[in-house]
């Protein structure tokens, strides 16, 4: 039971792999948008509830998340705790996010806040993303679980590897 | 890396055509300019598509600001930081920014705030808004790679990744030397391999080089995929530092565009290349095509595609106002300008066209108008084309102190071949100078002397970006063939006139043939001696031969010597041919012929010898028509075979045969009895008759048939078969055995034969008169 709540609060978090290879188009996003936010309007609120009140903190979690038999992510977070019916903060999280093709992404940070209510993940200090394609580094996260773009606070580092940059052939 | 594409657009390596005389058709060349200038579609095309996708990078990045702005619009300010310290060389690329990243996980896009700064192997960016589209994700891994990834990150532990944190540093040698971009905007497009950048400022520098736009929204972008770098902005520049640290310079309006599938650079409008060799500045398009280096070099594969190694120009057109301008390969400037520039780099040859074509040098100046064309070829030589042609010039005069400045036209075509120094116009030349003047209706070529080709002089066989003068280096005129109504006028040192239909000159060699058509005059004048030769019906003309010699010919010729040192000048007419043995100072013309001088006038139906007196002997030095001396001061010594006569003031003198008159130097002769006529010696066979006046002025008339006269003693001895002597209404007549009528030095005339005879015809007057003068002396 537990296990099937942790698997929707990831599918909240991170609803599907960032940067997807198959990403919708722009127009199709907002219309995903605006459907997705009528369904969760009407519950803004941790729907873990229940079985998590306010207040309630658990350790050393690993959350793994499968779809059609496949993995498609995985998040690991050293303190889990819901802070409000409508909020979950996470220290030391490390996500790592599978598209179709396997490719991973992963997050690393040591503070990041679950906002229900604004469909809006938050971190606090160092941030780190990776990708095949990139390394990012940050101080500030703040996500949009819906839309799938975020704002990473500066100063920010990039690291496109060499044998992914645009002058590869 | 030699991002060289732009930046060695003046690097010139070109093979040249060695010289040809037989140069082809301006048409054919101008339509063949024209037909590739028509055949650049694929540069248009480009331009045309390179433009929409500037439009919709454009789109791109302002839909992204849109949307990240309208995200970021609610969050709590973001606030610049410092930017971390400067990364280490690295293979990797690495964005920094002092406010943050706005990113788009679905459209796999990122946006960065604030200071940006990107460095890369191959580009080193600085700007303030940086957008950066990511490639699309691979292909799926392997399951068993897959699996094992998954298994790694589960066993992980929770510390933020050293990957994360650092980068791959690599040694700096590995590291090629990027470019430098500075702009307001970028947009980087991974996936398509395509850079789009904008600002009030658009700059890309490289050690070698280095383009900026500004002005006018300015836009660069660069699709590395398709191979082309398209700049838009008010004003475009850049220069490029060629192998051997040259620079060359260039500017537009509008826009630049580089293709690498055709290795070609447009350039919009109010262009300039400017290179040491010389410069190219256009109104409109100019379209240059380079020459890809044989070996590309191993670092431009870790560039940018585009970045390919270029050995030069291969060829270059441009539209409206054209000019070039540059430096000789003697190092004089020279300057060419037109409506349309077509040039070769690969065999060195340009053509220009339009309404009019300049074209000038240290030495010349010519303009072509009318639909006119210019083409110059590799070794120097010239074609120009079109309606009237006007030119100047500048050439060392025949004494060698200082340079003549002349001017010349003609009309239609001109043509100046290097290899053989000539200059042809088909259609006629008036050329003027303050030693020449010149003027004809038909063809004429005029062979140049030229000075020896010296190694800079010579035409170059690999680097030339603008053509080479090479008939500028002219020395002066050798030889001139030229037809129809001339007139040629020599000054100065040359002092020559020619007149006629058909002209051929040697200046080097002193030789000239002047040719004239049917009851026109041929006319060599030459130190003021004047020759000319006419017929009716046929041609007629005058040559002088190198050795000094004279030929005439025609119906009715001409001769004139001018007064020299004080002596009197002397002319002669003649018939059908004369020949004058300059070295020999000997006048021949074997038809009837005419003399006149002050001395006298002398005449003959069986035509003349005349060996003519001149101060000095013909100067053996000297070039050209210096080398002949015309300088006769008289006649010494002249015979005819027959039917001659002398006239002059005191004597008469007519033979039907043989005649030789030897003449007593002008002015030598004072003193002498004026009767004699300033003859030393002469003789008259045949039929001799002469009238002189006697020791009391009276006139007397003698007739015998050997005549002999005696400058030297005074004396004049008539002899034949049968002598006569008359004076008014007396006859006296001798015959048999020394009859004879001989004139002492005094002028006492003696009659004396073994008979004699005298008849009076007016008895009255004759003995009355003589009365009338013996009452007159008898009277107190």
């Amino acid at each position: 039971m537990l296990r099937s709540l942790f698997i929707s609060l990831a599918s909240l978090l991170l609803v599907s792999p960032c940067f997807a290879a198959d990403a919708a188009p722009a127009g199709q996003g907002q219309a995903a948008k605006q459907e997705s936010a009528s369904a969760t309007d009407a519950t803004n609120v941790f729907p873990g509830l229940p079985l998590m009140p306010a207040g309630s903190v658990v350790n050393h979690i690993v959350l793994p998340r499968y779809e059609d038999g496949r993995v498609v992510s995985l998040i690991k977070i050293a303190t889990l705790k819901v802070e409000t019916v409508s909020m979950l903060s996470a220290d030391d999280l490390v996500a790592a996010l599978y598209d179709q093709s396997g490719n991973m992404t992963k997050i690393t940070t040591l503070k990041a806040y679950i906002d229900f209510a604004c469909e809006l993940v938050s971190s606090e200090g160092l941030i780190t993303m990776e990708d095949p394609r990139f390394r990012v580094r940050g101080q500030q996260l703040h996500f949009d679980t819906l839309r799938k773009i975020g704002v990473l606070r500066g100063p920010v580092r990039t690291v496109i590897p060499a044998s992914q940059n645009y002058s590869q052939r | 890396m030699k991002f060289s594409l732009i930046f060695s657009l003046l690097i010139a390596s070109s093979s040249m055509a060695l010289a040809s005389v037989n140069l082809p058709d301006v048409s054919a060349a101008e339509a063949q300019a024209r037909q590739d200038f028509a055949n650049y579609p694929p540069l248009d095309k480009a331009r045309e598509t390179v433009a929409q996708l500037a439009e919709q990078m454009q789109g791109i990045m302002g839909d992204w600001s849109q949307r990240g702005d309208a995200f970021i619009a609610p969050l709590p300010e973001l606030t610049a930081q410092p930017l971390p310290p400067e990364p280490k060389p690295s293979n990797d690329t690495i964005v920094d920014s002092t406010k943050g990243l706005y990113f788009d996980a679905q459209q796999s896009m990122m946006s960065y705030f604030g200071q940006v700064r990107m460095r890369d192997p191959r580009l080193s960016l600085d700007c303030e808004r940086l957008f950066i589209q990511l490639e699309k994700r691979r292909v799926k891994q392997e399951s068993s790679e897959f699996e094992a990834e998954v298994e790694k990150t589960e066993t992980r532990d929770f510390t933020p990744s050293e990957h994360a944190q650092t980068e791959t540093v690599i040694a700096k040698e590995q590291v090629p030397e990027p470019m430098i971009m500075s702009a307001k905007q970028v947009l980087v497009d991974m996936q398509l391999k395509r850079l789009y950048a904008t600002g009030d400022v658009v700059e890309l520098k490289h050690s070698r080089g280095d383009i900026r736009a500004e002005g006018g929204e300015p836009i660069m972008l660069i699709d590395d995929k398709a191979g082309l770098i398209y700049v838009k902005g008010h004003h475009i520049s850049g220069f490029s530092v060629d192998e051997k640290g040259e620079k060359n310079e260039f500017s537009s309006e509008g826009y630049v565009l580089f293709e690498l599938d055709s290795d070609s650079i447009l350039l919009a409008r109010q262009n300039k290349i400017q290179t040491p060799k010389g410069d190219i500045a256009c109104r409109g398009l100019l379209r240059v095509r380079m020459q890809p280096a044989e070996e590309q070099k191993p670092s431009s594969s870790k560039g940018f595609r585009l970045n390919r190694a270029y050995d030069g120009l291969s060829y270059v057109t441009a539209l409206d106002d054209v000019v070039v301008s540059g430096t000789q390969a003697d190092g004089t400037p020279f300057r060419m300008s037109g409506d349309l520039l077509s040039y070769d780099a690969r065999i060195g040859e340009m053509i220009m066209t339009g309404e009019q074509c300049h074209l000038s040098s240290a030495e010349q100046n010519m303009q072509v108008q009318g639909d006119a064309t210019a083409r110059l070829y590799a070794d120097g030589s010239m074609k120009l084309k079109g309606g009237d042609i006007f030119g100047s010039y500048q050439r060392p005069s025949r004494s060698g102190e200082g340079l003549l400045h002349g001017t010349y036209q003609t009309q239609g075509e001109i043509l100046m071949t290097a290899a053989d120094g000539q200059l042809r116009c088909p259609h006629g030349l008036v050329a003027k100078d303050e030693e020449l003047d010149f003027a004809c209706t038909r063809e004429v070529v005029v062979s140049f002397e030229r000075e020896p080709a010296t190694e800079e002089a010579k035409p170059q066989q690999s680097v030339a970006v603008m053509p080479d003068f090479a008939f500028s280096r002219i020395k002066g005129i050798a030889h001139v063939a030229a037809a129809g109504d001339i007139q040629a006028k020599g000054m100065g040192e040359w002092d020559f006139y020619a007149q006629g239909d058909e002209l051929e000159a040697d200046l080097i060699e002193g030789t000239a043939l002047v040719r004239a058509k049917a009851a026109q005059w041929a006319q060599f004048t030459y130190q003021g001696a004047q020759l000319k030769a006419r017929s009716q019906d046929r041609g007629s003309e005058v040559q002088l031969l190198a050795n000094g010699d004279i030929k005439m010919a025609g119906d009715v010729i001409e001769g004139y010597m001018p007064a020299r040192e004080d002596k009197s000048s002397f002319a002669f007419e003649t018939q059908n041919d004369l020949y004058l043995n300059n070295a020999e100072s000997l006048l021949v013309m074997p038809h009837p012929v005419h003399m006149e001088s002050d001395q006298g006038i002398f005449n003959s139906q069986g035509g003349l010898t005349a060996s003519l007196r001149r101060a000095e002997k013909p100067a053996s030095t000297g070039r050209g028509f210096a080398r002949h001396d015309f300088g006769f001061t008289g006649v010494e010594w002249a015979q005819s075979p027959r039917d001659s006569s002398l006239q002059s003031p005191q004597l008469s003198l007519q033979c039907d045969g043989f005649m030789r008159l030897v003449m007593e130097e002008e002015g030598a002769s004072q003193g002498q009895d004026a009767t004699l006529a300033g003859l030393q010696s002469a003789e008259a066979h045949d039929a001799v008759r002469f009238i002189a006046k006697d020791a009391q002025g009276k006139l007397y008339r003698a007739t015998g048939e050997h005549l002999s006269i005696d400058g030297h003693r005074g004396t004049k001895l008539l002899t034949g078969p049968r002598v006569t002597l008359s004076s008014g209404h007396k006859l006296h007549e001798a015959s048999g055995a020394g009859a004879q009528v001989f004139v002492d030095a005094k002028n006492n005339v003696r009659l004396s034969g073994a008979q004699q005879t005298t008849v009076v015809t007016d008895v009255r007057e004759e003995f009355g008169r003589e009365a009338q003068q013996e009452q007159k002396k008898n009277k107190p």
